[in-house]
């Protein structure tokens, strides 16, 4: 085992900054953003190797805003160019001075945004969190050693993640993250031909080999469960217990429609929410136990956005139901004439923190009395956007409950739901205990961040399928 | 050898990668069974106009290296930017110890016949070069199509969208692989959002990015403003639509629904690396057997289903797929009947089934998996206002905005952006949140008609998504209108 190797270091992404700065003429702005991992991928298909890689990956986005004009009619104008970094600080350093005076040429012609405002110096900031990761000689045969020849499905990634802000006014922000992810499914065939699963998901900054066997072998008890005769559940409203990796799975739709554009431009359902807004006649809320804050303070994503700008640990988005505060980016902020509370640029909540309720873990089944138990809800989407009504499936461990007790493991349902009857009028309790669940996207790169989120206990949830 | 600044500047070259490859060997080298280098450069280009205003200007290149290496029948790969000999030195090594330590657990034994030592080249045709028009012009042509969209106060966003994106592929390996590709691709993206009296709606160019082909800037056409127009007045007659019905009835779907209809619903579940198990963990598995190939009754007898790489200017045509084995047209369903699975060389070694050269990657920091890449359902003989003369009550829908299905790619439900009425075989009023539910298997064997090739949409999207890990990818989908009887429709809550 040992320290993942960065793929760029703090020192050599400040001597970029440092030489490209340099090449800047007149009032131009220039603003770096880094995004950078060293990872190693291991893929598994019922506990047998199906790929095995490793990926060094970098790449540096240059903004370059200038201003035209006098000074009592001074417009502003952006553009962005990306590039990815071979590590080689010479080569790398060609290439982006090239490009910069590509970028230079696109922004003198382009026309103003009147929506920007001026770059600012927003500060430095520095959060590094280091672990220790299994090598790569050795992870193939650790992970079959653990794996046991179960059937379990998935991907083992580990290795360092790297965001970073700078820009020409002094502007300096760092973030390193050593990550193992562990995210599997445990897939067993019944007599019928049919497949069963339950999730395991487990990742932290150093590889636990102990904290991995624990996952597996709840997986192996719950598996017991769910070769139990399946049962069919007709279309109907009722009861249901969302786990909080269902919860996390809503707010992959969700988190996004508090940001202020998204609520003055494109109908998003959080309009409802707003006092005084023409859409909303009866200005609807959620439940009064939900509230929902972003939260920075945790670690798990940086302190800083796209600008530099340097968010609050907490910016509570809805508390007791009521929409609080939208998430506001510069650009909203000039066009709306408010104040900006550093949001993302495409102002979604970057790290969700959802406060809990009363209801204790091994009160949930007895409480739940008779309904559906769904472990993971699976590929959701809007259903009507703009009323707030979402739909999805349910997938993995899902289970009848009756008299209190788990009973039969489920066929698959599709549900088709508003989300203010699920997180509003039909909302019961939430769990006491708040878990995280760390995002598994990879898209382009590895992605930071996850949710913290309870259960929740519903009166009645819609299935449709 | 190349010098750092030159290797920069030039394109990706599968001689260069063969050179190089001869010129990094190293003793180590022999403990691999086969070694391959692939090389992917790629720039895209967006900018996007709100409301008339410079949203987003960008510019984007990645570069690299996937040095893949076979040491006891498995594959190991190791991903770099640096595209230095060393780099290469190291990354062969890296690879042989990742694959050495990993056999004793592969889940196949596989050989060098899974990369075959392919020649050739491969461009895209385009007319115009993405760079040969100035950025300000782009920009004041996405203006113009905003304030097109813009025909009234309803129109509350209107968003206009150029992508194009530049990509060489260059491949080299040991058993002698030498081949490569170019193609220039271009998306347009137009939509609004209206609103009034508490309703909202949305309108887009046939669905988002869904105007995606092989072509250069010859896609910004002055028909363009024509149908920016059209969106935005639909926009604002969907306000005051009457909701969608609820209940069974004959649906009538136009090709740029029909494309996610496809997508998610044909194309998804016969991933051969699906049906293997492979994406149990992310995407899901598949209702489709290995045995169901040959047998299976997929469809109705009109349905035609084709993986098709060769058509000119589809979003994802090209000659080889990234082991290299050429791309050909094949039957996927013939008569509703299931021919044939979408897997590449190592699918099929794996299952034992045909399949297709659809092996594929998003760049060069991804392993391949199997994509789809080209599905097309090929055209019968009914023309438009024969297909819709034929029905007495039914809904016709158009551009789709919403799209869920289980993990099995059994159940699934669709949200459309636009819909009319259809009455004594005539289109009547218009309807808003058209939206419907089914299965898979039953729907597809509810194809009545299929449109001619006159009623033929050829359509693509840049945002398929799969993997572990993930990984977008393009896809090409064209289809004719088709009519499905006995169909679950439904309306929305606004």
């Amino acid at each position: 085992m040992s320290a993942p190797r960065p793929s760029i270091s703090q020192e050599d992404f400040q001597q970029l900054g440092h030489e490209l700065f340099k090449e800047l003429s007149g009032d131009q702005v220039l603003t770096l953003n880094l995004t950078a991992e060293k990872t190693d991928f291991s893929r598994w298909n019922d506990a047998r190797v199906r790929q095995t890689g490793g990926v060094t990956d970098a790449s540096l986005s240059m903004t370059l805003t200038q201003s035209r004009g006098s000074a009592s009619a001074r417009t502003l104008h952006r553009a962005e160019n990306i590039q990815s970094l071979s590590g080689d600080l010479r080569r790398d350093l060609a290439v982006l001075k090239d490009e910069l005076k590509r970028l230079s040429s696109d922004v003198a012609e382009l026309p103003a945004d009147p929506f920007l405002t001026p770059a600012q110096n927003f500060g430095k900031s520095r959060q590094a969190h280091f672990g220790t990761t299994p090598g790569e000689s050795e992870v193939a045969d650790r992970l079959g050693k653990l794996l046991a020849g179960a059937p379990l499905t998935g991907i083992f990634s580990s290795g360092r993640m790297i965001r970073a802000n700078s820009n020409s006014l002094g502007q300096d922000h760092w973030f390193e993250t050593d990550l193992s992810h562990f995210d599997f499914s445990w897939v067993a065939t019944d007599a019928q031909g049919q497949d069963r699963a339950v999730k395991l998901d487990w990742a932290g900054p150093n590889f636990d080999e102990d904290a991995i066997r624990h996952e597996i072998a709840d997986a192996r008890e719950k598996m017991a469960l769910m070769m139990r005769p399946k049962k069919k559940i007709k279309p109907g409203a009722y009861r249901t217990y969302l786990t909080p990796a269902s919860v996390a799975e809503v707010y992959t739709l969700i988190s996004g429609i508090f940001g202020e554009t998204a609520v003055r431009k494109w109908g998003s359902p959080a309009r409802l929410m707003r006092a005084g807004d023409q859409a909303a006649s009866v200005v609807q809320n959620l439940s009064s136990k939900v509230t929902i804050h972003e939260d920075l303070s945790k670690g798990s994503v940086p302190v800083f956005n796209s600008e530099g700008e340097r968010g609050r640990d907490l910016t509570t988005v809805v508390k007791n139901g009521k929409f609080q505060q939208s998430l506001i980016s510069r650009s909203s902020a000039a066009e709306f004439g408010l104040d900006s509370n550093a949001a993302a640029e495409s102002e979604y909540i970057r790290a969700v923190r959802m406060e809990g309720g009363s209801l204790s873990e091994k009160d949930i089944v007895a409480g739940l009395g008779e309904g559906l138990y769904l472990s993971n809800l699976h590929y959701l989407n809007w259903s009507d956007f703009s009323a707030g009504r979402l739909t999805g499936m349910t997938r993995y461990a899902c289970f009848w409950v009756e008299n209190g007790k788990l009973s039969a493991p489920i066929e698959d349902l599709r549900w088709d739901d508003s989300m203010f009857r699920f997180l509003g009028s039909e909302l019961e309790d939430l769990t006491n205990a708040v878990k995280f669940l760390p995002t598994n996207s990879t898209y382009e790169f590895r992605q930071l961040g996850g949710c913290h989120v309870p259960g929740a206990l519903l009166k009645s949830f819609q299935y449709v399928l | 050898m190349c010098s750092p600044n030159s290797m920069a500047l030039e394109r990706p070259n599968s001689d260069g990668l063969k050179r190089l490859l001869e010129q990094a060997e190293s003793p180590s080298w022999k403990k691999a069974q086969w070694i391959g280098l692939r090389e992917v450069s790629e720039t895209t280009t967006s900018r996007s106009v709100r409301d008339g205003l410079p949203e987003s200007n960008q510019r984007s290149s990645t570069r690299g290296w996937m040095v893949e290496v076979l040491g006891d029948g498995q594959f190991a790969y190791i991903s770099t930017p640096d595209r230095s000999v060393e780099s290469l030195r190291e990354a062969v090594d890296r690879a042989i110890v990742r694959a050495e330590s990993a056999a004793r657990y592969g889940v196949f034994k596989f050989t060098a016949k899974q990369r075959p030592p392919s020649r050739g080249h491969f461009e895209s045709p385009f007319v115009k070069a993405v760079d040969s028009v100035r950025p300000a012009q782009i920009t004041d042509f996405l203006t113009r199509v905003c304030s097109a969209m813009k025909v009234g106060p309803e129109i509350v966003r209107a968003q206009a969208v150029l992508r194009t994106v530049e990509t060489d592929f260059a491949y080299a390996s040991t058993n002698g692989a030498n081949w490569s590709q170019s193609f220039v691709m271009s998306t347009t993206h137009y939509g609004v959002v209206s609103q009034k009296d508490g309703k909202t709606q949305r309108r887009s160019d046939s669905g988002s990015y869904a105007r995606s082909r092989q072509m250069g800037l010859e896609i910004l056409d002055a028909a363009d403003f024509d149908r920016a127009r059209v969106i935005g007045e639909q926009a604002v007659e969907l306000l005051s639509a009457e909701n969608c019905p609820t209940g069974p009835t004959e649906l009538v779907l136009s090709p740029d629904q029909m494309m996610l209809q496809i997508h998610e619903s044909i194309g998804h579940p016969l991933e051969i690396d699906r049906i293997l198990g492979d994406e149990r963990n992310y995407a899901g598995s598949s209702f489709v057997k290995l045995k169901d190939f040959g047998n299976l009754q997929y469809g109705s007898k009109v349905l035609n289903v084709t993986f098709d790489p060769t058509v000119v200017g589809e979003f994802a045509s090209y000659r080889f797929d990234d082991s290299g084995e050429e791309a050909r047209r094949e039957y996927i369903i013939r008569d509703g009947v299931l021919q044939r699975g979408l897997g590449g060389l190592e699918s099929q070694a794996r299952s034992g089934i045909p399949g297709v050269s659809n092996f594929r990657s998003c760049s060069w920091n991804r392993a391949p998996i199997d994509r789809m890449a080209n599905l097309n359902l090929e055209p019968g003989d009914r023309s438009f206002d024969q297909i819709i003369g034929s029905i007495d009550d039914g809904i016709y829908m158009e551009s789709n905005q919403s799209w869920s299905i289980d993990d099995y790619r059994n159940k699934f439900q669709f949200g459309c952006e636009y819909g009319r009425r259809i009455k004594n075989g005539k289109l009547a009023g218009v309807v808003r949140n058209p939206n419907y539910r089914g299965i898979s298997t039953p729907f597809w064997n509810a194809l009545k008609q299929v449109g001619g090739r006159d009623t033929m949409g050829v359509w693509g999207t840049p945002h398929c998504g799969k993997g572990e890990p993930n990984q977008i990818i393009r896809v090409g989908h064209a289809s004719p209108v088709c009519h499905f009887s006995g169909i679950e429709v439904f309306g929305g809550d606004s």
